[in-house]
C-alpha cells in the first residue's frame, strides 16, 4: 500500500482550502466575462482606445487568478506542515480596490451614455 | 513574535484563529465582491442596452445600482477586516449590517425602472 505524500493530502476533510481557491477562481471568471463584454461594447461605441481598458481589466483578472493559485499552494503547504495559515490581506485589498475603481469608471460611462447632448 | 502581515490592524492583535474560519471569511469576502460585480453589471447594462425606459429614470436607476456596487465592494473589505480581527480576539462576529441598505436600494432602483417603463 503506497503512502500518500503529506503535501498531497488535503489539509481539511471539508476541503476548505480548495473551496476558497475555487471561490477566487469564480470571482476571476466573473471579472473576465464582464471585461470581455466591456471590450466588445467599448469598441463598438467609443473605439479601440476605450476597448484597451477592457483588455487591461482582463489582464488584471488573469493576474488575480495566478496570484490566488500561488497563494493557495503556499497556504496548503503551510497548513499541512504546521497547521498555520500564513496568507494576508494584500490580495483581498487589491481586489476590493479594483472593483471600486471599475465602479467609478462605470459611473463615468453611464454619465457619458446618458448625457443629453 | 509580532505578526507583520498586512493589514497590521488585523494581524497585529489577538491570536491565530482556526484556519478554516479565516478561509470561510475569505469566501464571504468573495461573495460580497461577486454581489458588487452583479450590481455593477446591471447598472451598466440598463444604460448600454438602451432599454425602452424613460432615459432620466433609467440613468438614476443605473446610478443607484453602481453606487450600491461601490457600497458592497467597500463593505466587503470592511467586513473581512472586522471579522478577521473579531476571530483573532475571540469576539462574536458582526452581522451583515449593510444587507438591508442594499435591499432597499435595489427595490428603489427597480421601482424607478418600472415607472420609467410606462412613461
Amino acid at each position: 500500500m503506497s503512502e500518500v505524500h503529506p503535501h498531497e493530502r488535503p489539509f481539511d476533510a471539508g476541503l476548505q482550502t480548495e473551496r476558497t481557491l475555487l471561490a477566487w477562481r469564480r470571482t476571476c471568471l466573473a471579472l473576465a466575462v464582464g471585461n470581455t463584454f466591456a471590450i466588445r461594447y467599448l469598441f463598438d461605441t467609443l473605439g479601440a482606445w476605450a476597448a484597451f481598458l477592457g483588455v487591461a481589466g482582463l489582464a488584471l483578472a488573469a493576474a488575480a487568478w495566478i496570484i490566488a493559485t500561488i497563494r493557495y499552494r503556499r497556504a496548503h503547504l503551510g497548513l499541512v506542515r504546521d497547521d498555520t495559515l500564513t496568507t494576508d490581506g494584500r490580495l483581498v485589498a487589491l481586489v476590493a480596490a479594483s472593483v471600486i475603481s471599475v465602479c467609478v469608471a462605470g459611473i463615468v460611462l453611464i454619465c457619458v451614455l446618458w448625457w443629453p447632448w | 513574535m509580532t505578526d507583520k502581515r498586512f493589514p497590521r490592524s488585523v494581524y497585529g492583535v489577538g491570536q491565530e484563529p482556526d484556519p478554516r474560519f479565516s478561509l470561510a471569511n475569505e469566501r464571504t469576502f468573495l461573495a460580497w465582491i461577486r454581489t458588487a460585480l452583479a450590481l455593477l453589471a446591471v447598472g451598466i447594462a440598463i444604460e448600454a442596452l438602451a432599454l425602452h425606459i424613460e432615459p432620466t429614470l433609467r440613468f438614476i436607476a443605473g446610478l443607484i445600482f453602481i453606487a450600491l456596487a461601490v457600497v458592497a465592494a467597500g463593505y466587503s473589505w470592511v467586513a473581512w477586516q472586522r471579522s478577521e480581527r473579531a476571530m483573532r480576539e475571540g469576539r462574536a462576529l458582526a452581522g451583515p449590517s449593510i444587507g438591508a441598505a442594499i435591499a432597499v436600494g435595489v427595490i428603489a432602483a427597480i421601482a424607478l425602472l418600472v415607472v420609467g417603463l410606462f412613461l
